[in-house]
C-alpha cells in the first residue's frame, strides 16, 4: 500500500479497537470471506466498500455477532474473543444498525431504547430515570425525536436515529452501519451522516458499510476494500480518489467458469418483450426497453436501483403504470402473476425460500405448481404420467435425477438444486420472456456453471431472457446486451464485449455519468423518446 | 451436486414399502399408535372386539368425523376455521324447521345443508380478499351463526322424532348394523382424498398452505382456493349437523358445539397435519379422530371417570403437537 502524506488534517487515530485476524465465513458451502484480516481503532470511521457480495456486510455483521466465524481469530482490547450473538458482541460494546431495523414497532420510542435494560430496580421502571437519561442522549446526538412516539409512526430515518439511541443506551464504543442510508431519503441520509460525525468525535467508532461512494469520500477516514471475499487493502481515504476505489473493487473479481456467449438473435424478429415506459412513483421511472427472442438481456443495479421492482411489475406481482408490454408483438396482461404467466412471462424470484418454492412439498409437486393447468383433464383431476414425464424432460438435464427424487420434499436438497428445481418449475410455464432475478444467488460454483448452461440452452431455444444479477462478471459474460439500472432509471445500455466491470460500475453508482452511452445492438434498438 | 438422505415422504403410504426407520415412525407413528390401541383392546377387553361395538363407535363420532375432514382442508391452507361446530348446530335447527315449513323432511334437510354453502364462501372470501386473520373472522362468524341458529329456534320447539322418514339417516341401520352416519363418511372421506390428491385443486391448497407469496407469484388465486375450503369445510359440517338432527328427530340449539370444532382441530393435529398449513392428509384426519374415539371408549369401558377422559385426552394433544413441532424443527 502506497502512503502519502495525508493532504487533510485530522484528530490522530486511536488505539486499536477491534482486530479481525483472517477471518473465513462460508454460507452453505460458498465462501463469503477468505482470511480478512482488518484493524478497527478507536474513534474511527471505517467504511467497508466493495462490489455486492464482495462480503463486505458480511464483515459488518461478524463484527455485531450476528454471524459467526467459521474460522480466524477476533480481539477486543487486544484480547481474544469469541461471540457468536449479537448479545456476546453487546457485552463488549459492539452494536449494529442494519437496513431493516430491529425495534418494536407497536412500542414506543422510549421503552425502545431501554428494551431489555430498563433502568429501576426491583422488576419496577423508573421512567423518570429513562426520560432523563433520553434526554441526556438526545442532548448528546442532537437528535429531535418525541419519547413517546411509537415507533411505527415514524419515518425510516427517525427510526434509525432511535436505533442509534438504542445503541448508545447500551454504551456502544463501536457502531456498524449497514448499508443504512440505502433506505433513506437525501435529507436523512444527510442526517445519518452528520449522526456519525457526532458520534465519531465522541469517540465511538463508527464501521460504514456502503456502496455509496459519495457517502465514503465525505464520513470516512480509513477505508478497507473488499472483493469476492477477500481483502483488497485498507487505506486511509486521502491516499484514494473514486476511480482509484472502483478499480481495487473491481481488483480482486475472479471469473466463474463462464460458457460461450449465447448464439446472437436473429435481427428483425418480433421483440419477445417489448416495454414502453414503464413507471412505479418512487421506485421506478419510465423504463423502456426490448428484448428479442433468444436474446439475453443483463439488468445490472445496485441493491434499491429498481431491478427487482421491475421485474415484479413484468411479472403481475406489483401495480406500475405503463405506456405497452407486449409480449411477441400481442398486447399482454400484467394485472395479476397469473395473467402475466398466461401471456408468457414467467418470473423466477430473487428469494428462493419466500417467493419461489414451496420447501415443505416435493419435488415433483414444485416443479409442476405453476403450470399444473397443462397436466389437468377436464374434471380438474392431474394427469399424473403427462404431469411426472414433463417433470422429468425439465429436471434430467439438470442432472437431479428422477425416480423417488422426485417424491422428495425440496426443503432436504442444497441451494443448488433448490434453484434447478425453481428453474424447472419456470421452465414448464413454457414463457416466451423469462425474467431470472439473482439465479445463481446462493448456490455453490458447480451449481452456477449448470444454472449458466440452462440459461443459454433457453435461449438457444428462442425464449426471450432478462437476467438481473448483482454479479457484474455474470451479466458481462452471458448477456448480448446489458442495461444498469440507477434509482429506477436505465443508466446505460451496452453491447456485449463494449462494457467491463468498471463501466458497469460506474453507471451502477452514478458517479460522472460521463461514460459515452454504446451504441445498441441489432437486436434491442431503444426506441426514441 | 450434493446428495441427501432419502426422507420418506409423509402422506404417500405408497412409500411405505421401504424399511422401517427413525423418519418412518415418526410420520407413520400415529397409524402405528392407533394400531396398538386396538390390539390392546381387543385383548384385555371381552366387548371392545365386537361388530357392534365398532359400530357404535364410528356412528357415535360421525359428526366429529365430518367436521374434522372439512376442517382438515382449511388447516392445510394455514387458516382455522372456528365456526363449523356453529354451523353444524345452525344445520340441526334449520333442519327441522325447514322439514316443517315445506312440510317435507327430505326437501327440508336438503335446503338447511344447502345454507351451509354460502355461509363458508363468506367466510373464506373475507378472510381472503381482505387478507384478515381466519381466527378472528371464523371467531365472530361463528357466534353470528350460532345467534342466528338461536333465532331460528326460538319460535317454537319442532319434534320430528315421530317423523320416520327425518329420522332415516340418523337411526337407520343397513342389514341391522351399518349406520348410515358410516356410510356418510366414508364417502366424504374418499371424495376429500381424492379432491386433495388428485386434483389440482388440491395441489393448489397444500401450495397455498406450504408458501402464499410464492402461490401468489405461481399465478395461484388465493381468493379461489380459500373460498372453496371453507365451503367445503362448512359443508361437512352441514353433514354433521344433518345426522345429528335426523338422530334425535328435535330441533334443538346444541350445547356442545364449540368443543366440537375445537375437538376437530385437536383431532387434525393428532393426525399429524401440520398447524402451520402445507402438510398432511386426510387419512391422518381419519387417524386422529379414531384415535380419540378409542381412547374415550377405552375409558368408558373401564369406567375411567370423566375427569381423567378429558385431562388424558388434553395430554395426548400435547404430545401430538410436541411430535409435530420437534419433526419440523429437525429440517
Amino acid at each position: 500500500m502506497v502512503t502519502t502524506v495525508p493532504s487533510v488534517v485530522r484528530e490522530s487515530p486511536g488505539a486499536s479497537l477491534i482486530t479481525v485476524h483472517g477471518i473465513e465465513k462460508r454460507f452453505s458451502g460458498a465462501i463469503a470471506l477468505d482470511g480478512v484480516t482488518v484493524d478497527f481503532r478507536a474513534g474511527s470511521i471505517h467504511a467497508l466498500v466493495g462490489a455486492n457480495g464482495a462480503g463486505k456486510s458480511t464483515l459488518g455483521k461478524i463484527l455485531a455477532g450476528v454471524h459467526a466465524i467459521d474460522g480466524g481469530q477476533i480481539t477486543v482490547d487486544g484480547a481474544p474473543v469469541a461471540f457468536s450473538t449479537p448479545a456476546d458482541a453487546l457485552k463488549l460494546g459492539i452494536a449494529i444498525m442494519q437496513q431493516e431495523i430491529a425495534l418494536a414497532g407497536k412500542l414506543t420510542v422510549l421503552d425502545n431504547v431501554f428494551l431489555g435494560t430498563e433502568l429501576g430496580r426491583g422488576g419496577l421502571v423508573d421512567r423518570a430515570a429513562q426520560r432523563a437519561e433520553f434526554h441526556a442522549l438526545i442532548a448528546r446526538t442532537g437528535f429531535s425525536i418525541d419519547p413517546k412516539a411509537y415507533v411505527d409512526d415514524l419515518r425510516v430515518g427517525e427510526q434509525q436515529q432511535v436505533a442509534v439511541l438504542w445503541a448508545l443506551a447500551r454504551h456502544a464504543r463501536l457502531i456498524v452501519m449497514d448499508e443504512t442510508t440505502a433506505s433513506l431519503d437525501r435529507t436523512d441520509a444527510h442526517r445519518l451522516l452528520d449522526t456519525a460525525r457526532t458520534l465519531a468525535a465522541e469517540g465511538i467508532t463508527v464501521v460504514y458499510v456502503s456502496h455509496f461512494l459519495d457517502e465514503v469520500f465525505a464520513i470516512a477516514d480509513t477505508v478497507t476494500i473488499l472483493a469476492n471475499g477477500r481483502l483488497v487493502g485498507t487505506y486511509d481515504i486521502a491516499d484514494l480518489t473514486e476511480e482509484r476505489m472502483i478499480e481495487l473493487m473491481i481488483g480482486g473479481s475472479m471469473d466463474a467458469a463462464f460458457p460461450e456467449l449465447a448464439p446472437a438473435p436473429e435481427p428483425g424478429a418480433v421483440p419477445a418483450l417489448s416495454v414502453r415506459s414503464v413507471s412505479v412513483p418512487g421506485v421506478l421511472d419510465d423504463v423502456t426497453l426490448q428484448v428479442a427472442p433468444g436474446e439475453i438481456l443483463g439488468i445490472y443495479g445496485l441493491v434499491g436501483s429498481g431491478r427487482s421492482e421491475f421485474a415484479h411489475v413484468l411479472a403481475g406481482a406489483l401495480k406500475g403504470s405503463s405506456e405497452a408490454i407486449e409480449v411477441g408483438g400481442r398486447r399482454a396482461n400484467v394485472r395479476t402473476p397469473r395473467a402475466a404467466i398466461e401471456s408468457g412471462i414467467t418470473l423466477l424470484p430473487e428469494s428462493r425460500k419466500d417467493q419461489g418454492l414451496f420447501l415443505g412439498l416435493s419435488v415433483g409437486a414444485n416443479a409442476s405448481s405453476a403450470a399444473l393447468s397443462r397436466f389437468t383433464d377436464r374434471l380438474g383431476f392431474v394427469k399424473r404420467r403427462a404431469e411426472r414425464a414433463a417433470v422429468e424432460r425439465v429436471l434430467d438435464p439438470m442432472s437431479l435425477r428422477g425416480g423417488n427424487r422426485l417424491e422428495e420434499e425440496v426443503g432436504n436438497f442444497s441451494g443448488g438444486n433448490q434453484q434447478k428445481v425453481l428453474f424447472a418449475k419456470c421452465i414448464l410455464t413454457q414463457p416466451t420472456v423469462l425474467i431470472l432475478d439473482e439465479p445463481s444467488r446462493g448456490v455453490d460454483i458447480g451449481a452456477k456453471r449448470a444454472i449458466y448452461d440452462q440459461i443459454n440452452r433457453l435461449a438457444g431455444e428462442g425464449v426471450g431472457i432478462i437476467l438481473i444479477s448483482s454479479e457484474q462478471a455474470e451479466v458481462l459474460h452471458l448477456c448480448h446486451r446489458i442495461v444498469v439500472f440507477n434509482k429506477g432509471k436505465v443508466a446505460d445500455t451496452f453491447t456485449h464485449g463494449t462494457a467491463d466491470e468498471n463501466r458497469l460500475l460506474t453507471a451502477a453508482l452514478g458517479v460522472d455519468a460521463l461514460v459515452e452511452a454504446a451504441p445498441t445492438s441489432h437486436g434491442g434498438k431503444e426506441s426514441p423518446q | 451436486m450434493t446428495q441427501l438422505t432419502a426422507r420418506t415422504d409423509t402422506d404417500r403410504p405408497a412409500a411405505a414399502g421401504r424399511r422401517i426407520n427413525a423418519a418412518m415412525i415418526r410420520d407413520y407413528g400415529v397409524l402405528l399408535i392407533l394400531v396398538l390401541l386396538f390390539v390392546t383392546l381387543s385383548l384385555t377387553t371381552s366387548n371392545f372386539l365386537t361388530a357392534r361395538n365398532l359400530m357404535n363407535i364410528l356412528d357415535q363420532n360421525a359428526p366429529l368425523m365430518l367436521i374434522a375432514l372439512g376442517t382438515t382442508f382449511v388447516i392445510l391452507t394455514g387458516a382455522f376455521d372456528l365456526s363449523s361446530g356453529q354451523i353444524m348446530s345452525l344445520t340441526v335447527v334449520l333442519t327441522t324447521q325447514f322439514s316443517f315449513l315445506f312440510a317435507n323432511p327430505i326437501l327440508g334437510i336438503l335446503a338447511a345443508v344447502l345454507v351451509s354453502i354460502p355461509v363458508g364462501a363468506f367466510n373464506g372470501y373475507v378472510i381472503s380478499r381482505f387478507r384478515i386473520n381466519s381466527f378472528l373472522t371464523t371467531l365472530a362468524s361463528s357466534m353470528v351463526i350460532s345467534g342466528i341458529a338461536l333465532y331460528a329456534s326460538s319460535g317454537k320447539l319442532i319434534d320430528l322424532s315421530a317423523n320416520q322418514t327425518f329420522t332415516f339417516i340418523g337411526t337407520t341401520r343397513i342389514g341391522g348394523l351399518l349406520p348410515i352416519s358410516v356410510i356418510i363418511c366414508l364417502v366424504v372421506f374418499v371424495a376429500f382424498t381424492v379432491l386433495l390428491r388428485y386434483t389440482k385443486t388440491g395441489r393448489h391448497i397444500y401450495a397455498l398452505g406450504a408458501n402464499r407469496e410464492a402461490a401468489r407469484l405461481s399465478g395461484i388465486s388465493e381468493i379461489r382456493i380459500r373460498t372453496l375450503v371453507y365451503v367445503l369445510g362448512a359443508f361437512a359440517a352441514a353433514l354433521a349437523g344433518m345426522i345429528l338432527a335426523s338422530r334425535t328427530g328435535v330441533g334443538r340449539v346444541l350445547t356442545g358445539a364449540d368443543a366440537m370444532t375445537l375437538s376437530a382441530i385437536a383431532a387434525v393435529v393428532i393426525g399429524g397435519t401440520s398447524i402451520a398449513g402445507g402438510r398432511g392428509a386426510m387419512w391422518r384426519t381419519l387417524v386422529g379422530v379414531l384415535l380419540l374415539a378409542l381412547l374415550q371408549n377405552a375409558f368408558n369401558m373401564m369406567g375411567v371417570p370423566p375427569y381423567w377422559q378429558t385431562i388424558v385426552t388434553g395430554g395426548v394433544i400435547i404430545l401430538a403437537v410436541l411430535a409435530n413441532a420437534t419433526a419440523s424443527r429437525k429440517e
